[in-house]
């Protein structure tokens, strides 16, 4: 067998992992698996895959933890990524200390409008925060996150962005009229 | 300015303006659907930090294009299409600025990145090794990894969603892990 080349013991196990096997098929497999210890093996093996690959996936993907990211500060670019943030904290700071006073917490600058959409929303808010649903964060600024897409309302000249905290087991959406 | 959504949906009253009902809709297509789409954004980004903020846009695409909910007959499948196009333009852009971002939060917010018990780091390691893993298979074989062995969606699933056959959604994931197996578990070969 070349190396782009798939047995039928193989396809056979993955079915039996996936599901995809009907009763009929499925015994039959067992009784195989019992002859060939090389397919037990390889059984085994996908199912350890498996179990490993669906470990990290959540782990990158759950949410509020920092699965399998880049461990901190136990790395150059953290240090880069932290002396760069400072930087443009205090840039952003300038920018934001000598803007007129928004009501609430939350800055929002268009730089580009276009009758339907609008791209280059800049948001002074902390967008992880909990905040009670249906109500937009009132959390103090706390960092900065770019949004590029976000929903221009010619008639009311607003600006609609919704926000779902991915941080919640169920998302929370949230909706921000600026 | 800032309102609620209730106020400026009161303020207004012609067609255009999103009904509560339009919101709730939506609300409930995110929590049913969002888990698997993140999987699909990781899939096609590879990279996990990105994917909250590609999420967000898919959530923004979708109320964009919510006129074309009625017509949509594979709501999955639309989705899937949705997800993917966000995934790719973000691959398009700088990702890398969000990258930063995301691990200065983490240092920023040391409750979350505290040090762990030498057990949980090598935990850590072995999931980073496998996510790199992962993140080195060819998309299409991410996509049908992720959404199999993540969400467990059958081949019949998967094959709708991707426009595929679920011959060629099997050919992918034996693929898949057979490369997988031979990167990670060199020691079992096939």
């Amino acid at each position: 067998m070349n190396d782009d080349s798939i047995s039928d013991i193989e396809i056979a196990i993955n079915r039996l992992l996936d599901g995809e096997l009907d009763p009929t098929e499925r015994a039959e497999m067992q009784r195989q698996l019992l002859r060939n210890p090389d397919a037990h093996a390889m059984l085994r093996a996908c199912g350890d895959l498996d179990d490993r690959c669906r470990d990290a996936i959540a782990s990158a993907l759950a949410p509020g933890s920092d699965g399998a990211r880049s461990a901190p500060g136990r790395s150059w670019s953290v240090a880069v990524a932290a002396a760069a943030a400072v930087v443009l904290g205090v840039v952003l700071w300038s920018v934001f200390i000598n803007r007129p006073a928004v009501p609430g917490h939350i800055a929002g600058k268009i730089d580009n409008p276009t009758p339907a959409t609008i791209r280059g929303i800049e948001l002074a808010v902390d967008r992880f925060d909990p905040a009670p649903p249906g109500q937009v964060i009132t959390r103090p600024v706390r960092h900065v996150d770019r949004i590029p897409v976000g929903l221009f309302d010619a008639e009311s000249g607003q600006v609609k962005i919704i926000l779902v905290d991915h941080e919640q087991e169920r998302p929370e959406v949230q909706w921000l009229d600026l | 300015m800032r309102m609620t959504s209730a106020e400026h949906h009161d303020r207004r009253s012609d067609n255009d303006s999103p009904s509560a009902e339009e919101k709730r809709a939506l609300e409930e297509i995110i929590a049913l659907h969002h888990s698997w789409v993140r999987g699909v954004v990781l899939a096609v980004t590879g990279r996990a930090d990105d994917v909250d903020d590609v999420t967000q846009q898919v959530w923004m695409r979708l109320w964009q294009r919510r006129d074309q909910l009625a017509s949509v007959t594979d709501l999955r499948k639309w989705l899937y299409t949705l997800a993917r196009n966000a995934a790719i333009d973000a691959g398009r852009s700088s990702t890398r600025r969000r990258g930063l971002w995301r691990r200065f939060k983490r240092l920023w917010r040391p409750g979350r990145s505290s040090p762990r018990p030498a057990d949980d780091l090598i935990t850590a390691e072995r999931r980073k090794i496998t996510l790199r893993a992962i993140e080195a298979l060819d998309e299409k074989y991410r996509i049908v990894l992720v959404l199999r062995v993540w969400r467990e969606m059958s081949y019949d699933e998967i094959a709708r969603m991707l426009d595929i056959t679920p011959q060629a959604v099997e050919t992918r994931l034996v693929r898949a892990r057979r490369m997988l197996r031979e990167k990670l578990m060199p020691e079992e070969k096939k």
